[in-house]
């Protein structure tokens, strides 16, 4: 029979086909010589004749074995093809047959593949692939400053000033140089169509060192960048352009200017980073805005500009970071960076996780991919246990197709292709429930390029890669039980016989499937804890009760814009303070959280304080800023309304700026000179606690408070402390700011725990997935622990029996059964143990107040996972104790 | 020896299955049958009908053995298969039918139809 005949194309065969065929046409000319002969003709003249007849003889001794060996080539093609085909109609039958089994299989590897899928798209965007959009990406680079700073110390990053700018650009080793800024909040419109934006100041070569071209339009060009004070032209994304088609007819009014569109970014671009931004402006126009007038020209000292580059041909990534070294060196400022040790320009990838800093999410995501492997292997070894059995049940079976010839290999080739069949539904599955979820995981981890998809090439080379592991790990159970098959005992009694080797073998799945969930879940544990503990941090002020507030007071020229903005905060906060969901409103110069300022300040008799992280920082605040945030002031008193009078005379510390300097109970009375040494001394009046200044994990920062006067030359921002919902209460502010002015750009109304969460983001990432995972995984693990007791049960019905009717007990044969169980969870939940134990040091930089190796987490785990084994024993201790012994003696 | 006719692809095929209706024969025996079934019209040398025999047996119809004949002699046997007498069927049914309406139009002494 053609289909169990294997035809092999082995290099040996080859040669034994063209022989053959050789062979073929000497027999055929021996027989037409013997014909010929036959009629009458001479021996020597038939051979001429016959190989005259035949054709090209000389010729075709070539061509025929070639001929033979492409047709033998062909028919074993077109076997294995019905081969597969035949296998794939089986495989179907069988999945059919067994629906049960068929759905919990598909079910528990989509599960597995599915993680997987997804947690690679999310490395992938963060760890493999440049920010959407770009091309070239391996010739784009980002530029690193490495510098010892005299306030900070030694400090490394991104960020650099216009002067550097300018020096980079002028180097041979880049094509071309750009700069931009972060998104920033912005407001398009006034009145009631104000709306928000994200607007992102950038360079005009920023676009064409990221090689992108545009959608629509264009964009603008340098000669619309151009220094001093650039050009009002705006670019918008895809995503904005879709919501506002009327984009190229009317200009956007943002801040006071009216900007015209003149182009659409391509679908999904964000910038050289991943940061959803509505619009693009030209960077010469934001920094003339912001400086006010050409000053930021000259600027060497501020870290506020990012740059990226695109290599030039043929020039190595050493040879410009060297350039760019010589370029940086020639441009430093002195006054606030040190010339030894020699500062340094790395050049960093483009790919947004790569850099000479790790980043925080990035580093977690692939701590979770390394999990979504680990929930694989679990779904595979609970498959294995599940094809195992059904190859068990199918023994005699097996028994009777081997007994009609059917080679070994010829079985293992189909228990492969059922199992790829199952593992190409459980993919194709996994992807669609990853695409449906895209979104939801997407804006739990990268929220800022929620758009942006990972590469499908690299999703289907992990796709194609996972499939294969799954297939092999799947198969091999049920291959090694096949390939074991006694023929004759198969056939001649029923499978009734429980092998050592294979309990042995679905014990041993069943410890590695508990075994891995404990090492995720004690995973899980440790995030959660690491969370709890982040958050409990105190911070200075009741976070989760304010409201941050900032809106630029329209300018109408009836008075000097000073005064107007005055006024206007004034009514402000009158209008708010009397809101019944306000409790306390407050105005400050800066904010916890959104920036931070510093003067040159003296103290007269002591030394300037030094703090790894600067300062000390100086805050204007109005006299119910302590009060609004709920900040202790534990020596001294705030500020009062007399102190509005002589602002320059008084000042506030915090604890640790005190306490470094004059002794916390010393401060009060203290004199500070701020400004020039020659400035009057401004007297410390109260010492409050500590305020954080920028992130929840920070070294004691030194800070100090002035009164607020007059809102001339700052930007202040209103906090408001809540009664109540925060919600309800930002809605309320909103309204009640909207309504002051028809010609209000878009206020800035945000809660301030809404600053913590981008800080919070990599511990509530790991926290949710690894609970997310550890759980499902948990969940199979117990199934499968579940499914394996459940199984010795109907296993051993006819030793149960025997013992029954021997006079065991109702508890010896529970205990039969649940011993089974106790040995599975311990040896599982301690080789668990034991590996977490090992792996879980790794996880050290990524946790926060709790130890890897802490005894409490672990005992929990242990007890939880014994208490679950105990639950999952019921059933079956039910099914054991409810055997009869008669039935179980006279056997299935 | 009538003068050669050109043969029409595919043809070829038909015949040597056709041969091969009343049982197996070899490379040689199945060439001299064509030979003189066609009186020497059909002039296949061959090298090529063994290229036919190729596709024939790549395709299923026929299957190769080799076998000894009544001398003792090694020979490859060809056979035709269950899909090659379908094959055979179906590809007589069309020529049949092809030929038919062709000779019937050629032998036509008036032109009928229309008109």
């Amino acid at each position: 029979m053609a289909s169990i005949r294997t035809f092999r194309i082995r290099s040996r065969d080859v040669r034994r086909i063209e022989a053959e065929m050789l062979d073929e046409i000497d027999a055929h000319i021996a027989f037409c010589v013997d014909h010929l002969v036959a009629r009458g003709v001479a021996p020597d003249v038939a051979q001429r004749q016959a190989r005259e007849r035949f054709g090209d003889y000389e010729a075709a001794r070539i061509t025929l074995p070639e001929s033979a060996r492409r047709r033998e080539g062909r028919m074993r093609q077109r076997e294995w093809f019905q081969m597969v085909r035949q296998d794939l109609t089986y495989a179907v039958r069988q999945a059919r047959r067994d629906l049960g089994t068929t759905l919990a299989i598909v079910g528990t590897l989509a599960l597995g593949v599915g993680a997987n899928v997804v947690m690679f798209g999310i490395v992938d965007r963060l760890l493999l692939s440049p920010p959407p959009g770009v091309t070239g990406a391996n010739q784009v680079v980002r530029p690193w400053f490495d510098r010892h700073t005299k306030v900070f110390g030694h400090a490394g990053g991104f960020q650099t000033n216009w002067v550097t700018y300018q020096a980079l650009a002028g180097a041979h080793g880049f094509s071309s140089v750009a700069a931009y800024q972060n998104p920033r909040d912005a407001s398009v419109g006034r009145g009631p169509d104000a709306e928000p934006i994200r607007l992102s100041p950038a360079s005009a070569t920023l676009f064409t060192v990221l090689g992108v071209r545009p959608e629509i339009g264009r964009f603008y060009s340098t000669a619309e960048d151009a220094p001093p004070a650039g050009s009002h032209v705006a670019v918008v994304s895809h995503a904005y352009f879709v919501a506002h088609p009327d984009v190229f007819t009317r200009p956007l009014s943002i801040g006071d200017a009216l900007y015209t569109v003149v182009g659409v970014a391509p679908k999904g671009f964000t910038g050289a980073e991943l940061a959803k931004t509505d619009v693009w402006v030209p960077l010469t126009t934001i920094m003339n805005g912001d400086y006010r007038g050409p000053d930021y020209l000259r600027d060497k000292g501020s870290a506020n500009l990012w740059t990226v580059a695109r290599l030039r041909a043929g020039v190595s990534r050493e040879q410009a970071a060297a350039e760019a070294t010589t370029l940086y060196t020639a441009h430093l400022d002195t006054v606030f960076t040190l010339r030894t040790p020699a500062p340094k320009v790395q050049l960093a990838s483009i790919v947004p996780g790569r850099g000479p800093s790790p980043s925080a999410t990035a580093t977690v995501a692939s701590w979770l991919l390394g999990v979504a492997a680990i929930v694989l292997l679990i779904a595979c070894a609970n498959v294995a246990t599940l094809l195992l059995v059904r190859a068990i049940r199918r023994n005699g079976e097996i028994a009777v197709r081997l007994s009609l010839g059917i080679s070994r290999q010829r079985l293992v080739a189909q228990l492969a292709v059922e199992s790829l069949f199952l593992v190409a539904l459980a993919s194709a599955a996994a992807l669609l429930i990853s695409r449906g979820l895209h979104d939801v995981i997407y804006s739990m981890f990268i929220p800022e390029a929620a758009e942006a998809t990972a590469s499908p090439w690299h999703v289907a080379a992990l796709l194609a890669v996972v499939a294969a592991v799954t297939t092999l790990l799947t198969t091999l159970a049920p291959v090694m039980y096949a390939s074991s098959v006694d023929i004759v005992s198969s056939l001649k009694s029923a499978s009734r016989q429980a092998t050592n080797s294979r309990s042995r073998l679905r014990f041993v799945l069943t410890v590695v499937q508990v075994a891995l969930s404990v090492v995720l879940l004690v995973g899980a544990a440790l995030f959660v804890r690491s969370l709890e503990q982040v958050r409990a941090v105190p911070l200075g002020l009741d976070v989760e009760r304010l409201v941050y507030v900032h809106v630029r007071p329209p300018a109408t020229g009836a008075q000097a814009a000073a005064t107007e903005r005055g006024l206007f905060l004034d009514e402000a906060i009158r209008r708010l303070s009397a809101l019944p969901r306000v409790g306390r409103v407050a105005l400050a110069g800066d904010v916890p959280f959104r920036g931070s300022s510093m003067v040159p300040i003296s103290i007269p008799g002591h030394a300037l304080p030094r703090s790894p992280s600067g300062g000390p920082y100086v805050n204007v605040v109005d006299t119910s800023f302590f009060k609004t945030l709920g900040t202790r002031i534990v020596r001294g008193r705030g500020f009062s309304a007399a102190d509005l009078l002589h602002p320059d005379r008084v000042v506030i510390v915090n604890r640790s700026f005190a306490a470094s300097v004059w002794g916390e109970d010393q401060a009060v009375g203290g004199c500070i000179r701020v400004g020039a040494d020659t400035m009057p001394c401004s007297i410390i009046v109260g010492v409050v606690e500590d305020i954080h200044r920028n992130g929840i994990i920070e070294p004691a920062q030194l800070q100090y408070y002035m009164p607020l006067t007059s809102v001339a030359d700052e930007d202040p921002s209103m906090i408001v402390r809540a009664n109540g919902d925060v919600d309800r209460t930002i809605a309320d502010v909103r309204r009640t700011l909207e309504g002051m002015s028809k010609e209000l750009p878009y206020p800035v109304v945000t809660s301030m725990s809404s600053f913590l969460d981008p800080q919070l983001a990599s511990w509530r990432m790991g926290a949710r997935m690894f609970s997310l995972f550890g759980g499902l995984a948990f969940v199979v693990a117990m199934v499968g622990f579940g499914g394996l007791l459940a199984h010795n049960v109907s296993q051993r019905r006819h030793e149960i029996g025997i013992r029954s009717a021997l006079g065991a007990t109702l508890s010896d044969v529970v205990g039969l059964v649940v011993g089974d169980g106790i040995r599975v969870a311990v040896v599982g939940v301690g080789v668990g143990l034991l590996i977490a134990a090992l792996l879980a040091p790794r996880l050290r930089p990524l946790l926060f107040g709790i130890e890897p190796r802490d005894g409490a987490v672990y005992a929990a785990i242990a007890a939880a996972t014994a208490a679950f084994a105990l639950v999952a024993t019921v059933v079956p201790a039910r099914r054991a104790a409810a055997v009869e012994p008669m039935e179980a003696l006279r056997g299935e | 020896m009538d003068s050669q006719l050109p043969l029409v692809k595919g043809t070829v095929d038909m015949l040597v299955l056709k041969g091969l209706t009343w049982g197996p024969m070899h490379g040689f025996d199945i060439s001299l049958w064509l030979e003189q079934r066609s009186r020497g019209a059909l002039g296949l040398d061959d090298s090529a009908m063994y290229q036919v025999l190729h596709r024939l047996e790549e395709r299923g119809y026929i299957d190769g053995d080799w076998r000894l004949t009544e001398n003792k002699r090694r020979a490859r046997y060809y056979k035709l298969t269950a899909a090659g007498r379908a094959q055979l069927k179906a590809s007589t049914d069309m020529w049949l039918r092809y030929s038919e309406c062709v000779t019937e139009i050629v032998t036509l002494k008036a032109r009928t139809a229309f008109g």
